[in-house]
């Protein structure tokens, strides 16, 4: 019995410190979902960056669970919402569908950060404003930033200057010109992969922007504007235009975006309306062949006002609301550190992407054309806006808008593509 | 072994753990989809869920988008219908005449079912790509018809139809096989007598061989409809039910409403058509094709 009751002891004391070694050892998790894996050119730097975060903070394990392909994203991360496992960090696009999210706690109000004044005031002016939901009666601001993504024409510099142009058409009068020569020459100006329907809306946000001004997304969104209004339909009426003229490849909306980029790349095509992204994929080809130049889309001369109106996409994290104790420092940490001047500085130099920081360290840093031009649009921009439908609160929008955009280009007119985005948001919203 | 059947207690502790599965993986979601689609919820943990009674199957109803995919899924199956079981039962017949060389042809044309359909549907999106980018184009410039050259995808004349074809190649070795399993179970015997009294070719068939082979037709019948009702991958992966909504079949609305839209009440109203739809359907094609059962 003795003997049983020693046997007992010593069990209960291996258990015990079993468990202690198990508790002493616990590390704090943190999951985060972002679209950079696979081939994503931001992947090997995530990674990278959360393997040295961990070796920063010993007691934090980082979780990624990021996917790169859109669909599998956004059914994991709205499975996760529905469960109630939202991850700690996450990348959600748009405005004014974070309202909701905001609304029902799911997610961080982050001014508190802001007390941190060497980190926030770093910060580009304004890199907050799009995040203040104050506008949607939800007070406080609920993603940081991590990234500038203006959005512009990236074209063939020589193709250009094979029919006469060493500087990229300034006005939408001078760009039709420039088209037409192009397509005389036997190029084709632009071959967007609208299979991926994003590429077609991204050409109309510019024309939108240049002929209206950024501030028609805010009005759409805010339903004091309508889609069937005038000055939108003659917006779309130009993207409708420019495919009659051919200045879009025939039958581009069977083209996916890896042979829009192909036919970039292989000087198929001229131009590609894409945003600072592009460069990390142009830096990943090596030798073109060929210069390719950066340049603001061009503005119509009588809608002067709109010279300066940039499409600039919202690049920011969602951080996982109601945190608490070491779960919150650790996820504040990983994103404080990510934005941070150091880390901004390394991403910059090592990934070409522009920074969110105003205070940057580019000493060192080898910064080539395309930047310096990404920069300068970004500089001289008056104002800017992501996607129309990003300031709409309405899920069903980016789809809405960007597939009639796209049945548009297929044979309807400019006025029944505004009717059919205008009739989603009378009936459900 | 009677002494088990008649223990009731022993019987259902055997079913139990099938049964388990079944109404865990199958009874219970039908289940919660019909109770969702009386619900509106936003897809929000933590958010509770609104009665909205027969909203959803009011909206449902009223919408264009959703009529559109019940007329597409309608010609979907009849496309699957004709073709699938037409050169499915043709070559089962062609093969079931045992000519050397045959054998080879079984495997040939079952491989495409074999195939994830995933991958079959990108090697005909490639297919059927537009300007001479796709093999199809290609081919229709080779001979000399380049006025037939289309994108195949985003034509909205052509975008279902090009759908339904690649659905048919990935499904007739199916359907091929059950037909050339029933013409195999056919006796003889039974052939041979028929030949004596003078019956051959499309008589022969169709006395003898039809009804002997119309169980497992009906089979296949059934399978094509309930399959092609609530097929997704296929049409997700080679159009995303576009170009501009063109080709949504109700199971791709579903999932855009549900999943895209945060529309999860009106996601489940559609599963609910889906399922009802099914079922009368498959009730409907069983008592067409009932008929006395042939006996030999």
């Amino acid at each position: 019995m003795f003997k049983m009751r020693k046997v007992l002891a010593c069990l209960m004391m291996f258990a015990l410190l079993v468990t202690g070694v198990a508790f002493a050892e616990a590390k704090t998790e943190i999951t985060i979902l972002t679209r950079w894996s696979g081939s994503d050119p931001m992947a090997d730097y995530l990674d990278n960056y959360i393997l040295e975060f961990e070796e920063r903070h010993p007691d934090v394990k980082v979780n990624n669970i990021s996917i790169n392909e859109e669909a599998s994203y956004n059914n994991k991360f709205k499975t996760l919402v529905a469960t109630g496992d939202i991850p700690n960090v996450f990348y959600l696009p748009g405005i004014a569908s974070l309202v909701k999210y905001a609304e029902n706690g799911l997610i961080m109000d982050v001014s508190v950060l802001f007390e941190d004044g060497e980190w926030y005031n770093g910060f580009l002016d304004g890199a907050f404003d799009m995040f203040d939901f104050a506008t949607y009666g939800v007070e406080g601001v609920y993603a940081v930033p991590f990234a500038a993504t203006p959005e512009g024409v990236f074209y063939n510099a020589d193709m250009l200057k094979e029919v006469g142009y060493e500087a990229f058409p300034e006005t939408m009068e001078e760009f039709y010109v420039c088209m037409d020569k192009l397509l005389e020459k036997g190029y084709v100006p632009f071959a967007p992969g609208a299979a991926e329907t994003w590429r077609v809306g991204h050409l109309h946000n510019q024309l939108l922007y240049k002929w209206c001004g950024t501030s028609k997304a805010t009005e759409l969104g805010a339903r004091t504007a309508k889609w069937t209004d005038e000055d939108v339909v003659q917006s779309l009426a130009w993207l409708k235009d420019m495919n009659d003229r051919g200045y879009l490849m025939e039958n581009c909306a069977g083209l996916t975006l890896d042979m829009e980029k192909t036919m970039f790349f292989t000087q198929q095509s001229a131009m590609t309306c894409n945003g600072s992204w592009f460069i990390g994929d142009i830096t990943a080809q090596g030798e073109l062949g060929f210069d390719v130049a950066f340049a603001a889309w061009p503005y119509f001369t009588e809608r002067e006002e709109n010279k300066g109106a940039v499409v600039q996409y919202p690049q920011n994290w969602c951080l996982k609301g109601g945190m608490e104790g070491a779960e919150y420092d650790a996820t504040v940490a990983f994103v404080k550190e990510y934005t941070g001047r150091d880390n901004q500085t390394r991403v910059t130099a090592e990934k070409g992407t522009l920074p969110i920081r105003k205070d940057i360290d580019y000493s060192g840093i080898e910064l080539n054309d395309l930047f310096m031009g990404c920069m300068d649009v970004l500089n001289n921009a008056t104002s800017q806006a992501g996607d129309s439908f990003d300031y709409d609160q309405l899920s069903s929008m980016q789809d809405v808008t960007r597939n009639n955009i796209v049945g548009m280009l297929l044979g309807n007119t400019p006025e029944e593509c505004a009717k059919a985005i205008q009739d989603e948001i009378d009936t459900n919203g | 072994m009677d002494q088990y059947y008649s223990n009731k207690r022993i019987v259902l502790l055997f079913l139990l753990p099938a049964l388990v599965i079944y109404v865990g993986l199958a009874v219970y979601p039908i289940v919660q989809s019909i109770v969702f689609s009386f619900y509106e919820w936003n897809g929000l943990q933590g958010v509770p869920m609104e009665y909205v009674g027969m909203n959803n199957f009011g909206s449902m109803f009223r919408s264009a988008k959703f009529w559109l995919s019940v007329k597409n899924v309608l010609q979907f199956i009849a496309v699957n219908l004709i073709f699938q079981i037409i050169i499915g039962y043709g070559l089962a017949v062609l093969l079931a005449q045992n000519r050397p060389g045959f054998k080879i042809f079984k495997t040939i044309f079952f491989f495409p079912v074999v195939l994830p359909l995933t991958a079959t549907a990108l090697l005909w999106k490639f297919i059927y790509f537009p300007n001479n980018i796709g093999v199809l184009n290609q081919l229709l410039n080779a001979i000399g018809l380049e006025s037939l050259k289309t994108g195949w995808l985003i034509n909205t004349k052509t975008a279902l139809n090009a759908v339904s074809i690649a659905n048919v190649w990935t499904g007739f070795g199916y359907h091929m096989v059950i037909g050339f399993a029933a013409l195999s179970a056919i006796p003889d015997g039974i052939m041979e007598s028929s030949m004596i009294d003078g019956a051959t070719g499309f008589r022969q068939f169709f006395s003898i061989t039809l009804p002997m082979i119309w169980e497992s037709m009906k089979i296949s019948f059934v399978l094509l409809i309930t399959g092609s009702m609530k097929n997704f991958d296929i049409i997700f992966v080679m159009t995303e039910g576009g170009p501009n909504g063109a080709t949504h079949v109700p199971s791709t609305l579903m999932y855009y409403e549900a999943f895209k839209y945060d529309h999860y009440g009106l996601g489940s109203a559609i599963s609910v058509f889906i399922f009802v739809a099914s079922l009368a359907l498959a009730g409907l094609t069983i008592r067409l094709m009932r008929r006395e059962s042939v006996e030999y």
